[in-house]
């Protein structure tokens, strides 16, 4: 922060202090648009041409123009299911009303081929939703083969069937309305494996003295379109023998998973590529590579003060044969952390918990085996950071809490070995609105939430944590509130304790393929189901 | 045959800490012996987040702080699984209130793979989703017997919540195709 900035904050500070002292109450983070309303629990409290939001008396003109969705979680006990309402625009000047849908009991009964009952995992999925929150509902059938769930009615959904006997393929139905049925309906018949197109083949491993190879027994097989699962798990015999069948239908870019699913197994993950569907696909032996040695890797993790590192995450991902091998432990009481891994090189990234002031630290090309010892870590000291939490209005928002989720680097992407990783920090500002901590270099999404009854609204923003920056400050948005009531599909019955979260669609990114919905705020109904959220202007 | 529900009724005196109580009715899923099934999906983003929504923690002591920690399969003697996989504060309401509500929790197929490495470590086993909630903070591990992270002050209360959860890599969630 360049020092006008920095005499403008204590400016800022002076000013809004020397307020607080005329009158405390002034400085709560009040809605501008609160202040000097009457006290209201209901609408009716209010006169006619007002909403009782928020405990308060409002005009009736203040409603978003923007379109909105909303996802409504109702309690468990209301019988209703989650629900969502897609591109809905509040103009109204009342209460706009969200009703919800019964839900309606769907059943079946799965059958092999041979008309014994089919054990299966069942998902329905919508066929429509806010992107990333398909509100998917699943089952599993009894040994009889049958099974029921109760799904939202009217509702276009994609079911999904995966047997648990891997012989079958799964089936992917095509879209049904859920509508409410009175019986068990016709029975939906697997086709018999042999029937279906069969891919197989054979693990093994290279035996390290001379050419020889061994069965790879106990490891999972699955086929991927692209990123598609398209068939159920198999699992290689003492043989290695695998045998794996594909449901109907034109897949493209097929890849068979190769994984180790037993806890102790360190075989790699593993893919092959480059082979396409046919009645049989005998893929013949895979070699999974050459066993290497297991050999002791023992890592240190100090401080900066040469303290042990206690609880941190190490991370390490290496290349074996044809996969990758991928492990997660901890450090333990004395910073150390002992496991017994394949003889290769490794990338390693050690992530001290939230709490510590040691920085997070990668490795590249570490053989453990050409170390003396094992590895000790040095930590740095993780980037700190401070500043104020104002409102926009101007005072400073005590009891706020910063929450700083780390997605990626500064550059926008993490290194492979902590790919997909996220970890967090939280913080809380005091009553003069400051807060600090200290932080990770990176990319993070930070969400600033207002106090317990605060009629701020929860702001989320994406801030790059370099060396050079050490103050920050916050502000919240302007609030703006949108005023609803939400109803039970019977008309009559109130559902309170009902979550409603808001969302606005983005522009979707450049292709065009995805849109994005950003989360704009959440609240709960209240005993005769109307709901204010809280939203960002 | 009926089953008597023999609920424990604590009375506090004036001054004594009152623990802090999740209010189970308005949590979802809801917990106890029913399987949450947790969908993976095969690609990056294609299963939604299962949520575990705790809006309604009461506690008397209106001006008390609570902390709260989510655990997976929570081991004091396992290095890892005493991480939580998330921890948190909530101050005070302004004005007090006696309701107070812990942020959703988003279980995703990213938040296991960086707290307990890779899927195919735990995706075939029922595990433990637990939730603890304090009205003191809970002492820094660095500092306690086995480094555990749930020991509390001799005045301080909680409340723990747990769910059975099944973990199951699908096709994709996505609704459009």
């Amino acid at each position: 922060m360049n020092p006008r900035h920095l005499l403008l904050k204590h400016l800022k500070r002076f000013v809004f202090g020397a307020f607080c002292l005329v009158s405390l109450t002034q400085c709560t983070q009040m809605l501008p648009i609160l202040v000097d309303r009457a006290p209201c629990a209901t609408d009716l409290e209010c006169t006619s041409s007002e909403l009782c939001v928020l405990g308060t008396c409002m005009p009736q003109d203040i409603q978003s123009t923007q379109t909105l969705s909303f996802e409504v979680k109702p309690p468990e006990d209301s019988g209703l299911l989650p629900q969502q309402f897609l591109d809905f625009a509040p103009q109204s000047q009342e209460r706009f009303e969200l009703i919800l849908k019964p839900s309606v009991e769907m059943k079946g009964l799965l059958q092999k081929h041979d008309e014994t009952g089919m054990l299966a995992l069942v998902i329905a999925t919508p066929t429509t939703g806010i992107p990333g929150r398909s509100q998917v509902i699943s089952t599993t059938t009894d040994d009889m083969g049958y099974f029921q769930f109760n799904l939202v009615e009217d509702i276009d959904y994609r079911w999904s069937i995966y047997p648990e006997n891997s012989a079958y393929a799964p089936l992917f139905l095509s879209e049904m309305k859920a509508v409410a049925q009175s019986d068990w309906g016709e029975p939906i018949v697997f086709p018999a494996p042999e029937t279906l197109r069969l891919i197989k083949g054979r693990l093994v491993a290279s035996d390290a003295n001379d050419s020889s190879t061994s069965s790879v027994a106990g490891m999972q097989v699955r086929v991927f379109s692209g990123e598609r699962l398209i068939s159920s798990a198999a699992r290689s015999n003492d043989n290695g023998d695998f045998e794996i069948h594909v449901p109907e239908g034109d897949f493209e870019n097929l890849k068979l998973e190769i994984l180790p699913v037993e806890e102790d197994s360190l075989w790699p993950i593993s893919f092959v590529e480059d082979f396409a569907l046919d009645d049989v696909v005998d893929l013949g032996d895979i070699n999974l590579g050459t066993w290497p040695d297991l050999i002791d890797a023992n890592i240190l993790v100090l401080t900066t003060e040469g303290e042990p590192e206690v609880g941190a995450k190490v991370y390490v991902s290496g290349t074996m044969g044809k996969g990758t091998f991928q492990q997660l432990l901890a450090t333990n009481e004395t910073g150390q952390m002992n496991a017994m891994w394949p003889d290769i090189i490794y990338d390693i990234a050690v992530v001290p918990a939230p709490t510590s002031t040691v920085a997070v630290k990668i490795l590249n090309g570490i053989r453990f085996s050409e170390l003396d010892g094992g590895l000790t870590v040095h930590l740095g000291a993780r980037q700190s950071i401070q500043g104020v939490v104002w409102s926009p209005s101007g005072p400073p928002v005590g009891g706020s809490t910063l929450e700083f989720t780390r997605k990626s680097g500064e550059n926008g992407t993490n290194p492979a070995v902590i790919e997909k990783t996220s970890w967090a920090f939280e913080t809380l500002s005091d009553t003069d609105g400051n807060y600090g901590l200290t932080l990770d270099p990176g990319t993070y999404s930070v969400t600033l939430v207002p106090p317990p009854g605060s009629t701020l609204p929860v702001y989320v923003q994406e801030i790059i944590v370099s060396d050079d920056l050490s103050l920050l400050d916050f502000v919240f948005p302007e609030p703006q509130v949108i005023s609803g009531s939400l109803s039970h599909p019977d008309g009559e019955t109130s559902l309170d304790l009902t979550t409603i979260q808001a969302f606005q669609a983005g522009n979707g990114d450049e292709s065009g393929t995805s849109q994005q919905f950003r989360w704009l705020g959440e609240t709960l109904t209240d005993a005769i189901g109307n709901f204010d959220i809280l939203i960002p202007q | 045959m009926a089953c008597l529900d023999t609920q424990s009724v604590s009375i506090y005196e004036p001054g004594e800490n009152s623990p802090p109580t999740i209010q189970v009715r308005s949590v979802s899923p809801q917990p106890g012996q029913n399987l949450v099934q947790v969908l993976l999906g095969s690609s990056e983003d294609a299963c939604p987040p299962t949520e575990f929504s705790i809006p309604e923690v009461s506690d008397l002591d209106l001006d008390d702080t609570l902390y709260y920690q989510w655990f997976l399969d929570y081991e004091v003697t396992d290095a890892l699984r005493k991480n939580p996989l998330k921890s948190g504060t909530i101050p005070p309401s302004t004005p007090l209130q006696r309701m107070r509500t812990i942020p959703t929790f988003s279980l995703d197929r990213d938040v296991l793979i960086s707290n307990l490495g890779p899927l195919n470590a735990f995706t075939d086993d029922t595990h433990i989703l637990e939730l603890y909630v304090a009205d003191r903070p809970y002492s820094d591990p660095r500092f306690t017997e086995d480094n555990d992270p749930l020991v509390l002050p001799e005045d301080g209360n909680e409340d723990h919540m747990y769910w059975l959860i099944e973990m199951l890599e699908v096709s994709d969630c996505g609704g459009e195709e």
